[in-house]
């Protein structure tokens, strides 16, 4: 399992400090300070947001997933150590795949915990699922990473209807998107989903499940990053209109789209065609449906400017959609989603 | 705002007040020439003439204020809506600047007397005139301005002067009340329409033609200029038409004709656009009057030299207009042009900054890609080069597990070390907690005793100032009245030692008592177990058969019974005894008492108490 970056095992003490006591092999100090300001015990908001029983959390920094496990009240159960309450294992990793991870991080903070907190055990056990891919019950492959891959798209389809296709012009025309929610499990559940609508280009690298805006480091990973998909739970990020040209609130199941970016957004009859295809009922409630009923839709809608392309000597520019006299929305539409395939020959 | 300023609004107030028909003398007789001369009685007379000419002229009546300055004055200012303070004391204090600010809002809200007697005689011929033609300008203001109306109101006005522009700004003009007659009657071709009027004519014109255009359906700019001069031609003979029909009688001089159908061409056009687009209209009509032949005068009546050099000028015109208007299209057509490219630049603008931005961004997710995909690649090298011998897989393998060994080792080598650091490191923190919560402790219990201390000392000082009152008090007692304090204390005390003597020898009698008790009850025991025994054995003698000892038993419990009423009267001569002794002694008390309430040594006392209670009472006054 040569994904795996590394390993940081995390401890609350009885003074109230929470800090990285271990990190094998080792850690940027702005990796540590984002998985710090992620790490539930540390970030209040988060923890409130964090539904009863939930104690697993996954987010993207830079180009690591970073899946965090979090074991409350230790001292209660099998720790001597009287001085720690809480300990939290999190994995940095190159690999998208929450179920994977959360069996892994499961089985290490069994380990940790049952040594006593002896945090060179996690250490043996990490090198153990590292080249061998197994440790304890663990079986790095037992899973199918196409799993992974598919989003519930069913869900996404069922609470914003029609204004999914806002979202699929969003991340078709490379478009920031910014999600908020107060629940983070539903949160990452769905950011971690929306890449499905862009199948085509398989690009899961895009999300940023779980975001700061206050913290530095995060906000220059999304200003490199440039296109992005990011989840927030802060209620006062839609005032921040310098992160995003699309806002989806899941708490109201609204769709807001920046002011500077409201002529991308203009809907075509294409969309309203994708839209009779996300509400039909053949494909209502199933995610995988779902996906592929979009997936052909968006090839049709690329096989055109294909063909287009082939038929004008492989070229494409902007000229050559103007000539076609389309109307002004349609014509915004084709050559800013011919931009987005890297389809234009000239500017 | 500057004196100067300030005097010549002063002198521009004075003459509209006049103008209203205010008297603007003092009680001297002498003509106030500036507003700080105002004084309460030509301010309040000259605000109750505004107010009463302001009322007028809304149909409301303000006869009803008296001379005198009236309750209700700051009412009637807040009816005609005046919007700063107003009281009495603007009128009884009169301030340079409230008289300015009142006066100025009054003389603009009260209308000038129309009767010209009511005028004073010191206005002259040049007011009267202007009047005329405000009066004139403001009526044709509130009429509609359609043709006829218009044209019979210059035929039946004789005060009316001759026609010339009204143009907006000169109704502008008239409303303020500083209309410039000279002004009036300036030729229209002397001015010269500003670069507003122009734009807004253009804009205006060219909307009228376009409704045309699209009426029409005519795209193409050859259609469009004939529609445009369809449109023009039809449009003057319309007008010309009208003013045939209404006042063609009259124009027996060409040149008058030609005056009066440029001021009047400038009324035709709808009441939109007749304030902003009147030049360049009027020229339009003037520039197509020499085409249109109704306009043009009878031969017969002019003379023909007259009619040739009207000609030339009107050609002239006609060619200058028509270059006018030629070039004004071309800017038209420049700018335009320009705003399509400007339009056209900030597109591709915005849509090169996209692309650039969407560019960066796949730059980005290839530079990630590409350094992954090397790292990949050559660790799949160096794997393709060793897998190639399956020793050097082995050694691999070994070398691995060595290196994981040695990692672990290390790993829980240093998992000693580190449990020991972080958990001195956690033990310090908890010392330093522990430390801070004592030191905390210590500073509150300090915080708290500071604040005992502060008490206490100001209970000391309290008291101090308390022992200091009453040594003073002490002091300030008479002798003799101490002297008979200290006597009463003496006694007091030697009646305390006296008692306590008493209850010394009341304890010790009554521990001999206690002790006397309780040797009778032992030898009540031990009689009761003696005389039990005794009972017993005769009694058992008795069972016997003895008559002897039938005898005694009977003798023995006589005799007890004897005892026993011996042992009650005893008690009953005890008790009577006790009763005795307790009245006895209740005897003594009531004649010790009295002794001792002796009413005279009472009243006496009771004397003195008061005498040194009155002393006390007046030196307490004298401390007050």
């Amino acid at each position: 399992m040569n994904s795996l970056e590394s390993v940081l095992v995390i401890e609350k003490d009885t003074n109230g400090d929470v800090d990285v006591v271990w990190a094998h092999p080792t850690v940027e100090d702005d990796q540590k300070d984002v998985v710090l300001q992620r790490f539930p015990l540390v970030n209040e908001a988060l923890l409130e947001s964090i539904g009863q029983g939930t104690n697993f959390l996954f987010s993207k920094y830079k180009d690591s997933y970073v899946y965090t496990f979090v074991q409350r009240n230790v001292v209660t159960n099998r720790v001597e150590n009287v001085k720690v309450t809480d300990v939290g294992i999190c994995v940095l990793s190159k690999e998208f795949f929450p179920e994977k991870h959360f069996d892994l991080l499961k089985v290490l903070t069994e380990i940790f915990i049952s040594s006593n907190l002896d945090a060179s055990k996690v250490q043996e056990a990490y090198l153990e699922v590292f080249c061998l891919g197994t440790v304890g019950s663990f079986n790095a492959d037992s899973y199918d990473a196409r799993k992974a891959k598919i989003g519930d798209l069913a869900s996404i389809v069922d609470a914003f209807k029609e204004e999914t296709v806002k979202i699929w012009t969003a991340l078709l025309l490379k478009k920031r998107v910014l999600v908020y929610s107060d629940d983070v499990e539903e949160l990452t559940k769905f950011v971690s989903s929306l890449p499905c609508l862009v199948w085509h280009r398989q690009h899961w690298d895009l999300m940023r499940p779980l975001v700061n805006l206050g913290n530095k480091n995060e906000t220059t990973d999304l200003n490199v990053v440039g296109t992005y998909v990011a989840g927030t739970i802060d209620s006062s990020a839609q005032n921040n209109t310098k992160y995003y040209d699309l806002f989806l609130d899941l708490s109201n199941h609204t769709v807001l789209v920046a002011e500077g970016s409201t002529a991308d957004f203009k809907l075509i009859k294409f969309h309203k065609e994708l839209a009779e295809v996300l509400m039909s009922p053949d494909v209502k409630g199933d995610s995988q449906k779902l996906i592929r009923a979009i997936a052909v839709k968006t090839k049709e809608l690329l096989a055109k400017l294909n063909t287009l392309k082939s038929n004008h000597s492989d070229q494409l520019t902007l000229e050559l959609l103007e000539n076609m006299n389309l109307n002004t929305d349609t014509l915004n539409f084709l050559y800013n989603t011919a931009l987005s395939e890297n389809m234009i020959t000239g500017a | 705002m500057s004196r100067s300023n300030l005097s010549e609004v002063d002198s521009i107030i004075l003459v509209q007040l006049k103008q209203i028909g205010i008297d603007l003398r003092d009680n001297n007789g002498k003509e106030v020439t500036s507003l700080a001369q105002f004084d309460k009685v030509l301010l309040y007379r000259a605000a109750v003439a505004c107010v009463k000419s302001a009322g007028a002229s809304l149909q409301r009546s303000f006869d009803e204020i008296p001379d005198e300055i009236p309750g209700e004055m700051s009412q009637c200012f807040r009816e005609l809506g005046f919007r700063q303070q107003i009281s009495f004391d603007q009128f009884l204090y009169p301030t340079e600047k409230d008289v300015r600010a009142m006066l100025s809002w009054l003389a603009q809200q009260a209308k000038p007397a129309e009767d010209s007697e009511a005028q004073p005689e010191v206005l002259d011929t040049v007011h009267s005139t202007d009047r005329r033609v405000r009066d004139a300008l403001t009526h044709l203001n509130r009429t509609t301005w359609t043709m006829n109306p218009f044209l019979k109101f210059l035929k039946g006005n004789p005060h009316l002067p001759k026609p010339g522009r009204l143009v907006a700004r000169d109704l502008e003009f008239a409303r303020k009340g500083t209309f410039a007659t000279d002004v009036v009657q300036q030729s229209a071709r002397e001015f010269a329409s500003s670069v507003l009027e122009d734009n807004a004519a253009r804009l205006a014109h060219s909307a009228i033609l376009d409704d045309i255009y699209i009426q029409e359906d005519a795209m193409d700019a050859a259609s469009r200029k004939e529609a445009d001069q369809k449109r023009s031609a039809q449009l003057m003979k319309k007008v010309a038409d009208v003013l045939r029909s209404t006042h063609g009688a009259h124009s027996s001089d060409n040149t008058q004709q030609h005056v009066r159908m440029s001021n009047l061409s400038d009324l035709l056009l709808p009441p939109g656009a007749s304030i902003h687009s009147n030049f360049v209209n009027r020229i339009k009509f003037e520039t197509d009057q020499s085409v249109s032949t109704p306009l043009q005068p009878p031969a017969s009546t002019l003379n023909n030299s007259e009619s040739s050099s009207v000609e030339d000028n009107a050609s002239k015109q006609e060619q200058k207009e028509q270059e006018r208007l030629e070039e004004i299209e071309k800017y038209d057509s420049a700018i335009s042009k320009l705003t399509d490219a400007m339009h056209h630049f900030e597109t591709e603008s915005n849509r090169l900054e996209q692309a650039l931005k969407s560019h960066e961004s796949d730059l980005q997710l290839e530079k990630t890609k590409k350094t992954s995909l090397e790292s990949q690649y050559k660790v799949d090298g160096q794997v393709e080069s060793l897998l190639q011998d399956q020793n050097k897989i082995r050694e691999i393998q070994n070398i691995c597990e060595k290196s994981r060994q040695n990692l672990i080792k290390l790993g829980q080598e240093w998992e000693r070390h580190r449990t020991t650091f972080v958990n001195r490191i956690r033990q310090l923190k908890l010392d330093q907690a522990d430390k801070l919560a004592s030191t905390k402790d210590l500073l509150a219990r300090a915080k708290r005793n500071r604040e005992d201390m502060k008490k206490l000392i100001v209970e000391v000082k309290e008291k101090e100032a308390l022992v200091q009152a009453l040594e003073q008090e002490r002091n300030n007692i008479p002798q003799g009245a101490e002297q008979a304090r200290s006597q009463y204390i003496v006694r007091i005390m030697e009646i305390g030692k006296s008692v306590d003597k008493q209850k010394f020898e009341m304890n010790k009698i009554l521990l001999e008592n206690g002790q006397e008790h309780s040797q009778v009850v032992t030898l009540t025991q031990s009689l009761q177990r003696t005389f039990r025994e005794t009972e017993d054995l005769i009694y058992k003698e008795a069972q016997k058969g003895d008559e002897s000892s039938k005898q005694a038993y009977r003798h023995l419990s006589e005799m007890r019974n004897l005892f026993e009423g011996l042992i009650q009267g005893v008690n009953d001569t005890g008790n009577t005894l006790n009763l005795i002794r307790d009245l006895d002694n209740n005897i003594e008390d009531l004649s010790h008492d009295k002794a001792v309430l002796s009413i005279d040594q009472l009243v006496q006392d009771l004397n003195i108490i008061r005498n040194e209670n009155q002393q006390l009472i007046e030196q307490l006054k004298q401390f007050t």
